[in-house]
Order: structure tokens, then C-alpha cells, then sequence
């Protein structure tokens, strides 16, 4: 008599902790490693796991302090640029340093939009520390804006000079009157 | 629905576009000379006209002037033919005009003969007497010798007779300074030279001196005196020559019936003494005490048999003419009268004769006799040898518009007789029969022009905002009505634009406007305009130039065409009023009814007392209420006050003069009690300074008082004496030292930056003085070795001397003028310098330069930049110094004129404007008068605060010259006037022309380029508003197919 018995696999009764037993049961299929399927429920509350979350937090932090340092590998370059255009004032080298002036100054803007994807870990947790990577970023942008800053005066954009205020002095009265 | 608004939306855009570009139409083209500039090319009043036929057909009328030009005039037209403009001071004393050729004496002691070519005006020989210690002022005259090439002419204190082609005379007679000689006359043997003998002490008497001399040898025949009591140029004196019968004096004693007539040449006196009768006409002794005579042809070669002469007298209140002619009958001398003429009027402004050439063609030469009478009309008639006139005619004219008619002349264009009328205001008009406007006529008044000044224009009102104003006035109330009445007015004009084909099949408009953008006028509108200009235009380019004149004209032109708007002859008991200065008291004011006023200032020329006239400025007329005010003084100073009179609404002007008691007052006009309030309501402190003019040794201040009790003022009237001026200081030149001018800014002095901008964004700032003042003086005798001029620049409220120098072997002539002007913190003059040969020798010093040489201080607070007097009121008590930099530069050519540009807010720089002697109206830029003009390479900071290396010559750059082609004559001002563009200056030259023109010192930055295309504006505009209307229900219906899809 043929056996009636039929071979069904069913995986509503996987769990993590289920070990294969002798009497029976479904059988894992080859290759089939339970810890890896169901790593994604359990790995948080694990003791390795925990062990994780301190790597990756330091991983974050050195990522951060790249993003913090960025900026400052384009400086020599929009240094070059600056002195290729030239201090005179035109079109070019205008556009040069609005480029110098406005790009760190829009970045230090957006410092939080920055190191948020960074400093956020979890729903709940508390968000990972980043001030020194902040600090240094923005540090790191003034000095471009100073640079720009330095590059406008040395250009004669910055109302520095008498002459600058020329136009606003007041002209003298004359208490007398002579034909 | 949506297409509708879309499309209505883009109409009106660019109606707006097109709108806004209508009114840069007028825009200035580098193309446009002689659109956007005029010249007026002059003579002066002439003071005598010589009709000469060059042949049967072609006549030319030959005129020498009191500005010292001789003209050839067109007889047909009036125009300059050619003219030669003599010295400044080199008097045409003589013309003649004999077989092609212009004969003129001109110059007082050194006295300049020349022979001119009639036609071409090209100088055929010349001949200059140097100056003689013996010279007797007066003295000149000159007259072809017949038959020949030669001249006899009383030069200095000689009598020559030239030739062409020689050196040296063919003979001189010294005169010895026995009398000033006036008169040559010719014989077939001998010269009488005729003049006022000396007075002596034992010889008081006026009378004539006679030398006789032979005309080939030279040897003086004889010298007698005759006539007791007669003066050659006086109205009862008359010269007689005749070919047949000699030369003859006639004259009547002043005050006295009879008659005398000598021979010349009769050294035991002939005389030929008659009575009343001597013309053959029955006259009352009353009658004949009123007679005046006139010497017509005295050409002897016009007058082979019968010599004439005209008398005019009065009878019974009514003016009558006659014509005398001289014959002899058997060995008696006869006098008859041939024509006579009697005017109807009572009283008579003046008369005048004249009479044409005699010969084969023209036997019966005609005279004209023209009575001016009272009633503002001139009637002349033309006679021949009977009693009834041959051509007669009538001149409607105004006497108040060019003052009395002084002499005529009477000259043919194709056998027709025209009178040529001269009126002593300036006008020569020429008349033909039967016609009572002049065929042409020359205002020559404006060749004496004193002063002048700019009066603003209202813009055009468009004819919507007039209609509106005419039937509600209240409507105009709300700026924003009147901006909608003004777009309403232009897009009508679009309409009428558009309609009319765009103005390709329409009447070009600038035929009919012509350039003044006044309609073409006729001779007789020119003249006495029916209705004066009232409007400008939008930039203020068009406005009035009122001008005062020493020929007693005042006459407003318009500075775009030089069309005339009105003209006013101001006298002050019938002689001309001497006018020194006109000043705009009441400026053109939107919506109001008030007119604006000119005052204008001058002196009586019989009394010397100052004379003020206030005029409607827009019409020439006397201002409501108001005649020519004749002052119990004599000025000796006049300015603008800026302070105006609450009641008049009329500004003030100030009059410093000396009372009998020797004090120093300011008088004020208009004198009444609310001006004197206005004027110590904002005029304390005034200072002004005085001087003795030119040859003064010293400049005094004067600090003027108001008085302190307020009822003094309340009591004012026109006959209160002026304010007391208290002398405040005295500036004493340096011994040997005489003044030759005083300079001030006149306005200029305004800026828009006070400070000079260096290289390194550091600042000069500009030493902003009002009360500068700039003096000349005349150091040394220019025959000495130590000869030069001095510069002061004193401070007139204080009168501290801010700055001086001496320029050596300089000197100041007529020919060689000093010429200064002060513009913001800048003293530019020029002059002329002798060089010294020593000076040159050492170092190449400056003095060694022998040419015109310009001079420019600049004046700044400081020699260090960034330093300045922080206080807010300049007040010349606190006495600071300018530091003072100066250059030299040598000037192109002679200049008579300087002036300078002037702009609505100063912002766009400044040209320096010659007036050349040459004729040219130089422009330079400002920047080639900095001071700061390194010697050197420039360096980094020159260059870019714009310093030009240093060059000594200024360059006569042909692309400067603002008056291009038009030879500017005799130029001795420059106006300039801002108009309604920053860019723009409006600059008036004038002295014997008149030139008016408009410049862009810094280019035209906010005007549209001649090269901007405004067809193609106008088309892509139009394409795209079609691009949007054929576009727009494509796209939406595109979007609504993809919504579906």
C-alpha cells in the first residue's frame, strides 16, 4: 500500500529558538540558517548585539568628523580659484568670491540638516553626540567666509576706506553770506 | 474670455514700451551739428553802409561797424557775404569802396591802412604807421587818389600817400599834432587835409585847420584855419565836392541865421557869406535855427557838375526835407532846392538821406528821404529830380522793440530802390516799395550783449491737460489725474501715428517745425513775434535766453533754434539805456498765474544813474504796475540776493553804491518794506567787496548793518536810502601793483562730492570756500624788465589772503587778455607770458615758455588725505588755510573766453570751455586740469584714480570743438545751463556771434544711443505678444490633453 503520507513544509511555526528534533518536525531546509532568518527580531536584545552598537556608534562619529572636515579640503582649491581670477573687480572674479562667500555660509546653515542622518540611532534612544564634528565644521566654514571676507577687501568691495563714505558726509553749512 | 484679457494686457504693455519711447525721440545724435547747435553770425551796429555797384546788374553793400568789422552784406538778402574782424580796440575810422576794391583806415595811433578785394574780401595790400608821440586823438582818415591805385591817408600824425606794393610812402607830411584830422579831400593837384585845430590858451575857440598839399610832390602849399566855432563832424557842416567847380565847406553857425561857405584851397579867405536865403526857400530865423544838414554823395567822381547836400527843418511843428544842390551861375556860387519833402506828423524820431550812384545808366540818381514818425511807423520816399516821389513805402514797426530809426541808406537790387533802416537799438532793415514788411532785416543789437541768462520753460502742457484746465482747474489738483491725462494724450498720439501710415505719407514734421520746434516764420514774425514762446520741452533743453545789451535791447531767444520770442528797447529819455545785467527774479512756477520776471539792471547814458526795468519774462512787457525806475544813484556793484520779496513774490536784487555823504550803502530792489524785511530776515551776515575796477591799488570788505529797530524797515519805501555797508577790512595790493580783475564763482562753486577719491580709497578733501575770490594784478610796467602778474586768493568776508603767487614776464593787453575761472575747489586761468630767454638758458624753468600759458590751482582742506575740518558750518572767521596745488599748462591758442559746463546735480564731470580767438568753442575734460598729474609713469594708484601722465601742451583736439565748423566770432562770455538730463549742459558763447549748443561732458549715459534700434524693439515686442497670443491656447490645450491621458 502506498503511503498516504504527504511532505508539507510549513513555515507559520518557524521560531528562533526551535531546534530540529528527533521525533519529527519540519526540517530546516538545507543552507537554511534559523539565526540568520531571524536575526532581524532578535539581534537588539542580544549581548553581541550590544557590543554592535558600540562600533557603530564610533563608525558615526568617525564619519562625522569626515563630514566635518570637508569643507576644508576645498579650500586650497577655491583658494586656486580665487587667485586665478585676479583681485579686479569683474564679472568673473565677482562671481568667484560670491561663490567663496555664499557656499560656507549657506553650509553653516545647514550644519543640523548636515550631521542629522549621523547623530540620529533610534526611535527612543538618545541621539549620538556630535558638537566637537559641529564645531569644527563650522569652524572650519568661517574660515572660508573669512577668507572670502579678506578677498573682498583686498578686491575694494568692503566699505572700509574714508572714501566709501564719501558720499554720505554731510556738505558744511555757511553762517555767511558774501557777493 | 481668458485670450481677451491676455491680449488687452499685452496692448497695453506695449503701448507703455512705445510710450516711453516717444519721448527719447528728441535724443542727441553726434550727427546732429547745426540740429542740436545754432550760430548767429553778426557785424555789430554799422556805422556807415556803402552801396557800391560792381557793375550795371551786381550791387554789394559794404558796411565797417562799431565792433570793428567790415562786411560785405548781401543786398538781396542781408546775409554775411564775407567780414573781416579787426583788433578789439582797432577802430574803423574809414571805407571807401572804389573799382572793386575796399579801402579802410582802422586803429587809433598805430593806424592800419588796407585795400581789401570787394568780392572775395581777401586782403590785397596793407600798410601800418607805427605808434607817433605826436598822435592827437581822433585823428584818421583815408581816400583813394583817383585814377590810380593809391592811397592818401592821416595816419598817426602823418599824411601819406601809399601805393600798393611799396613799404614805404611815396611821401610823408608830419603834421605836428597841429589838430586831429578828420577829412581828406582830393583835387585834381593837391590834398586838403581838414581837422579840429588844437585848442590853445590863446586860442580858445573850436575851428578847422587846413594843410594843403601837393598830390605828387608832398611839399606842403599852405596851412590856415577857418570856420571859428565849427567841429568837421558836427550837423550844420557839410563837404561839397565837385569836379568842375572844387571843394567846398558849408556850414551855419549854432545859434545863429547865417550862412558859410568856403573854397578849400582859397588862402585869402573867399568867403561867401549868405543869409537865410540861401537856398532859395523863405525861411523863419526860428525855423532855420533848427536845420540840420546832411552830406550825401560826396564822392566828387558822383557829383561831376552839381554837388548836393539835404537840410531838414522844422515849420510849424512838422518836420521838412529838402534837397540843395550847388551850381554856379556865371561867376556866383548857386544854391537851389531840388526835391522837398514834408512829413505829416508833429513830431519826428528821426530822419535819414541817402542817394544813389549818378551815372550813365542812372542819370537821375534818386534820393531817399525817410521820416520815422511818432505814431510807430516809418513812411520813406524815393525822389528823383521832380517834386513828386517815384517809389514810396511804409514800415509798420515798433520803436519799442529796437528803439529809434537813425539813418538810411538807399541802395538798388535790379533797378528797384531799397531803403536800408537803421535804428539805434541795433536793427537794419531793408525795405522795398509797396510793402510794409522789411525783405530782410539783421539784429545786430545782440552783437553788444553784456549779460544773459537762462530762464526755464514749462514742459509742453498736452492738449488734454489744457482742456482740462480750461473747463475744471480743480481736476488738475491730483498729480495722478494729470498723469492719466498725459497717457491718454500720448496714446492718441500713437493712434494718430498709426493711422496716418506711420508717419511715412504724412508731412515730415521736421519741415514744418524746423529745428527751434517752432513753425517757420516769416521775415516780419521774426522780427515782431505775435506770440511768444511759452513752453520748453521735456529735457529743458528748449529754454529762453534773455540778453541785455548795451544798445539799450533786451530780447529773449530760444536755446533750440534761436528763434526770437520777444525783444524790449529801454530807454531813459529817448537815449538808450546802457544795460550791464539781467537776472531771473521769478522762475517759471507749475500751476501758478504769476509770470516769471527778469530784472534788468543798467545805467542812463545821459545821467549815469543806474536804471532798473522789471519785465514779464515770457513777453517782454513792463511787470504788472512797474516802469523803467531811473535810481538817484549810480551802482557800483550788482548781485542777486537770496532772499525774496514775500509781497512780490519776486526775488531780490542788491545795488552797492556810494551816497553823497561817501558811505557805502546796499540797495535792494524791489525796494519796498517787505523786501527789506525778507532780506534781514535771511541775509545776516552779508559781506561784499568793492573796488575801483581795473588800475585800483586796493579791494575793501564791507559787512552790511540792518537796522536794529524793526519800525525802520516797516517804513521802507523806493526812496529809502540802502542799508549801511561798514567797512571791514582793506586788502592793500603791493606797492607798484594795479588790478586787472576780480574773479568769484558765480554759482559754480556747488559739487556733488566733497572730496577727492585717491587711489587708495583714501580722500582729499576739497576746500569749499564760497567767499574765494581770485585777483589779478598788473606788476611792474610792461616795458620793464620786472613785469608779470599777481594772484590773490582772498577770502571777501574776511579778507585774508589764502594763497598767492607771481607769474614774471607775463603780461595783460586788449589783445592779451587775463581770463580766469573758479569751479568747485579749482582756479583755472590763463595768460599771456612774454618768456624770458635768461630763464631758459638756466633750467628749463616754466617762465621760460613764450605762449599763452594756463594755469590750474587746486584747493583741498589739506595735503594729507583723510584729513578734514570736522566742523559742520564753514565760517571764514576760523581762518583755514587751503593746501594749494598747482600746474601750468600751455594753451592751444588765444583765448578770449573761458567758461565751464554745468549739470542738474554735478555728478557727471565737468568740461573747461575756451572761446578761442579763432573762433573755436574748445572743450576740455576736466580731468586734464588736475593738478595731481604725476611727471612721471603713473603708478599703480594714479592709474586708477584716473591721473593722466603730465603733458605741458593741452591738446586743440578737433573732435572737442563744440562749435565744429562755425567760425564763432569775437566770443567774451560763456553760459552754461543745466538741463533736465544729468548728462547734458546747455553752453552759450556770445560776444559778436552768438553760438548755442549742448554737451555730455561724461557721454550720454541716460540717453538711448543714435545706433539703438527702436523698429527692432518695437518688433520683437510685437512678435513676442503674437508669440504669446498663438502660443498661450496651444499650451492650455496641451496641458488638459495630458490631465486626460
Amino acid at each position: 500500500m502506498p503511503s498516504t503520507a504527504r511532505v508539507y513544509a510549513d513555515f507559520t511555526s518557524l521560531t528562533k529558538h526551535s531546534k530540529p528534533t528527533a521525533r519529527g518536525g519540519p526540517i530546516d531546509p538545507h543552507g537554511f540558517d534559523a539565526a540568520l532568518a531571524s536575526s532581524a527580531s532578535s539581534a537588539v536584545s542580544s549581548g553581541s548585539a550590544h557590543k554592535d552598537d558600540q562600533t557603530d556608534q564610533m563608525l558615526r562619529a568617525k564619519k562625522a568628523w569626515e563630514v566635518a572636515m570637508g569643507p576644508a579640503k576645498t579650500l586650497p582649491m577655491q583658494a586656486f580659484m580665487a587667485w586665478m581670477s585676479g583681485t579686479g573687480v569683474s564679472i568673473f572674479s565677482i562671481l568667484i568670491t560670491a561663490m567663496i562667500l555664499m557656499t560656507p555660509l549657506r553650509t553653516i546653515m545647514t550644519v543640523q540638516q548636515t550631521f542629522a542622518p549621523l547623530e540620529r540611532v533610534a526611535k527612543g534612544r538618545p541621539a549620538l553626540d556630535l558638537t566637537m564634528q559641529k564645531a569644527a565644521f563650522v569652524a572650519i566654514n568661517i574660515a572660508g567666509v573669512l577668507f572670502a571676507v579678506y578677498r573682498l577687501s583686498i578686491m575694494g568691495l568692503l566699505p572700509t576706506a574714508s572714501s566709501d563714505w564719501l558720499a554720505f558726509i554731510p556738505a558744511k553749512t555757511y553762517p555767511e553770506l558774501s557777493f | 474670455m481668458l485670450g481677451g484679457v491676455s491680449l488687452s494686457r499685452a496692448a497695453l504693455s506695449l503701448t507703455l514700451a512705445i510710450g516711453s519711447l516717444s519721448s527719447f525721440a528728441h535724443g542727441l545724435f553726434p550727427d546732429e551739428a547745426g540740429r542740436i547747435d545754432w550760430h548767429r553770425a553778426q557785424i555789430g551796429r554799422p556805422t556807415k553802409i556803402v552801396p557800391y555797384a560792381f557793375n550795371e546788374t551786381d550791387t554789394g553793400l559794404f558796411a565797417i561797424t562799431d565792433r570793428n568789422t567790415l562786411a560785405s552784406l548781401s543786398p538781396a538778402s542781408g546775409e554775411i557775404v564775407w567780414r573781416q574782424m579787426f583788433g578789439p580796440d582797432e577802430t574803423i575810422k574809414a571805407l571807401r569802396v572804389r573799382d572793386g576794391r575796399a579801402l579802410t583806415l582802422s586803429g587809433a595811433n598805430e593806424t592800419q591802412v588796407r585795400v581789401w578785394d570787394a568780392v572775395s574780401g581777401s586782403l590785397v595790400w596793407g600798410f601800418s604807421q607805427p605808434p607817433d608821440a605826436n598822435y592827437r586823438k581822433g585823428s584818421g582818415a583815408a581816400e583813394f587818389v583817383e585814377g590810380s591805385e593809391d592811397v592818401v591817408a592821416v595816419v598817426g600824425d602823418s599824411l601819406v600817400r601809399l601805393t600798393p606794393g611799396a613799404t614805404v610812402p611815396v611821401w610823408e607830411v608830419p603834421l605836428n599834432a597841429t589838430a586831429a584830422y578828420k577829412r581828406v579831400v582830393l583835387e585834381d593837384k593837391s590834398v586838403f587835409v581838414v581837422g579840429d585845430a588844437r585848442l590853445t590858451k590863446k586860442n580858445p575857440k573850436p575851428r578847422m585847420q587846413v594843410v594843403e598839399v601837393d598830390l605828387k610832390t608832398g611839399g606842403v602849399k599852405q596851412k590856415y584855419q577857418f570856420a571859428s566855432g565849427q567841429a568837421v563832424r558836427s550837423n550844420r557842416v557839410v563837404f561839397l565836392q565837385s569836379r568842375e567847380y572844387g571843394s567846398y565847406v558849408v556850414w551855419r553857425d549854432e545859434k545863429n541865421i547865417v550862412w558859410f561857405v568856403h573854397r578849400l584851397g582859397m588862402s585869402d579867405p573867399e568867403w561867401e557869406i549868405y543869409h537865410a536865403k540861401l537856398v532859395q526857400v523863405e525861411l523863419m530865423p526860428a525855423d532855420m535855427l533848427t536845420s540840420t544838414l546832411y552830406e550825401i554823395d560826396s564822392d566828387p567822381a558822383l557829383n561831376a557838375n552839381h554837388p548836393r547836400f539835404v537840410m531838414t527843418y522844422l515849420k510849424d511843428d512838422k518836420i521838412k526835407t529838402i534837397v540843395v544842390e550847388m551850381y554856379r551861375s556865371g561867376d556866383k556860387l548857386e544854391m537851389r532846392k531840388v526835391a522837398g519833402f514834408r512829413s505829416d506828423d508833429a513830431v519826428v524820431a528821426g530822419c535819414g538821406i541817402a542817394a544813389a550812384k549818378k551815372d550813365a545808366a542812372n542819370p537821375n540818381a534818386p534820393r531817399a528821404v525817410v521820416s520815422v514818425r511818432s505814431s510807430d511807423n516809418v513812411s520813406w520816399r524815393v525822389y528823383t529830380d521832380s517834386k513828386t516821389p517815384t517809389h514810396t513805402g511804409d514800415f509798420a514797426y515798433s520803436k519799442d522793440t529796437y528803439g529809434p530809426v537813425k539813418s538810411a541808406t538807399l541802395y538798388h537790387v535790379g533797378g528797384e530802390p531799397r531803403v536800408l533802416v537803421q535804428t539805434s537799438g541795433g536793427l537794419v532793415a531793408a525795405l522795398a516799395p509797396g510793402s510794409s514788411e522789411p525783405v530782410w532785416f539783421r539784429d545786430e543789437s545782440l552783437s553788444h550783449a553784456t549779460d544773459m541768462a537762462f530762464l526755464e520753460l514749462p514742459p509742453p502742457v498736452s492738449s488734454a491737460e489744457y482742456a482740462a484746465k480750461a473747463t475744471d482747474p480743480s481736476v488738475l489738483g491730483s498729480p495722478v489725474t494729470r498723469y492719466i491725462l498725459r497717457w491718454a494724450e500720448t496714446v492718441k498720439s500713437i493712434v494718430s501715428w498709426v493711422t496716418s501710415g506711420f508717419g511715412f505719407f504724412a508731412p515730415s514734421s521736421a519741415d514744418a517745425v524746423g529745428a527751434s520746434g517752432q513753425a517757420a516764420r516769416t521775415v516780419a514774425e521774426e522780427l515782431a513775434p505775435g506770440s511768444p514762446i511759452v513752453a520748453g520741452d521735456h529735457f529743458g533743453f528748449r529754454k529762453l535766453s534773455v540778453f541785455g545789451t548795451s544798445t539799450g535791447v533786451v530780447a529773449a531767444l530760444s536755446t533750440q533754434g534761436g528763434s526770437r520770442s520777444w525783444t524790449r528797447f529801454l530807454a531813459d529819455n529817448g537815449t538808450a539805456v546802457d544795460i550791464e545785467n539781467v537776472f531771473v527774479t521769478r522762475r517759471n512756477q507749475p500751476m501758478s498765474s504769476s509770470a516769471p520776471l527778469v530784472t534788468v539792471v543798467g545805467r542812463s547814458r545821459a545821467s549815469g544813474n543806474t536804471v532798473v526795468a522789471v519785465l514779464n519774462a515770457l513777453t517782454g512787457e513792463f511787470a504788472d504796475g512797474s516802469e523803467l525806475a531811473v535810481l538817484p544813484y549810480s551802482h557800483a556793484k550788482v548781485f542777486e540776493l537770496p532772499a525774496v520779496d514775500t509781497l512780490s513774490n519776486q526775488q531780490l536784487v542788491g545795488l552797492v553804491y556810494r551816497d553823497p555823504e561817501n558811505q557805502t550803502r546796499l540797495g535792494i530792489w524791489p525796494s519796498t518794506a517787505s523786501a527789506a524785511k525778507a532780506f534781514c530776515a535771511v541775509a545776516e551776515p552779508v559781506f561784499f567787496d568793492l573796488n575801483d575796477g581795473a588800475g585800483s591799488t586796493d579791494l575793501r570788505g564791507f559787512r552790511v548793518e540792518c537796522p536794529a529797530d524793526e519800525a525802520e524797515l516797516d517804513s521802507w519805501t523806493e526812496g529809502s536810502s540802502g542799508f549801511v555797508g561798514r567797512e571791514q577790512w582793506r586788502f592793500d595790493l603791493p606797492a607798484g601793483e594795479t588790478l586787472v580783475s576780480t574773479t568769484g564763482y558765480g554759482g559754480a562753486q556747488s559739487t556733488a562730492l566733497l572730496g577727492r577719491v585717491l587711489g587708495d580709497r583714501s580722500v582729499l578733501y576739497k576746500y569749499l570756500n564760497p567767499h574765494l575770490i581770485t585777483l589779478a594784478t598788473r606788476v611792474g610796467k610792461a616795458e620793464s624788465s620786472s613785469h608779470g602778474i599777481g594772484i590773490y586768493m582772498v577770502d571777501r568776508v574776511t579778507g585774508s589772503l589764502l594763497y598767492s603767487t607771481v607769474h614774471a614776464n607775463a603780461h595783460v593787453t586788449a589783445k592779451q587778455p587775463f581770463l580766469a575761472i573758479q569751479s568747485e575747489n579749482r582756479v583755472i586761468y590763463q595768460f599771456w607770458q612774454e618768456g624770458s630767454p635768461a630763464a631758459a638758458g638756466s633750467t628749463g624753468h616754466s617762465d621760460a615758455v613764450r605762449g599763452y600759458v594756463t594755469v590750474v590751482a587746486d584747493l583741498y582742506e589739506s595735503d594729507k588725505p583723510d584729513t578734514r575740518d570736522e566742523s559742520r558750518a564753514f565760517s571764514s572767521y576760523d581762518l583755514l588755510l587751503p593746501h594749494v596745488i598747482t600746474e601750468a599748462f600751455v594753451a592751444p591758442e588765444a583765448a578770449s573766453a573761458l567758461g565751464v559746463t554745468r549739470t542738474g546735480s554735478n555728478i557727471s564731470t565737468r568740461d573747461v570751455v575756451f572761446g578761442l580767438a579763432s573762433g573755436k568753442l574748445l572743450s576740455l575734460p576736466d580731468q586734464m586740469f588736475d593738478a595731481r598729474r604725476p611727471k612721471r609713469a603713473a603708478t599703480k594708484d594714479e592709474q586708477a584714480e584716473g591721473l593722466v601722465p603730465y603733458a605741458a601742451p593741452l591738446a586743440l583736439d578737433p573732435k572737442r570743438v563744440l562749435s565744429h565748423c562755425n567760425a564763432v566770432a569775437g566770443i567774451r562770455q560763456i553760459r552754461a545751463a543745466p538741463t533736465h538730463l544729468e548728462s547734458t549742459s546747455l553752453v552759450a558763447a556770445y560776444g559778436l556771434d552768438l553760438f548755442f549748443t549742448r554737451t555730455s561732458p561724461s557721454g550720454t549715459f541716460d540717453q538711448l544711443s543714435p545706433s539703438f534700434s527702436k523698429v527692432n524693439l518695437v518688433v520683437t515686442t510685437l512678435a513676442l505678444a503674437v508669440g504669446c497670443l498663438l502660443g498661450g491656447p496651444m499650451v492650455r490645450r496641451k496641458l488638459t490633453n495630458q490631465a486626460w491621458a
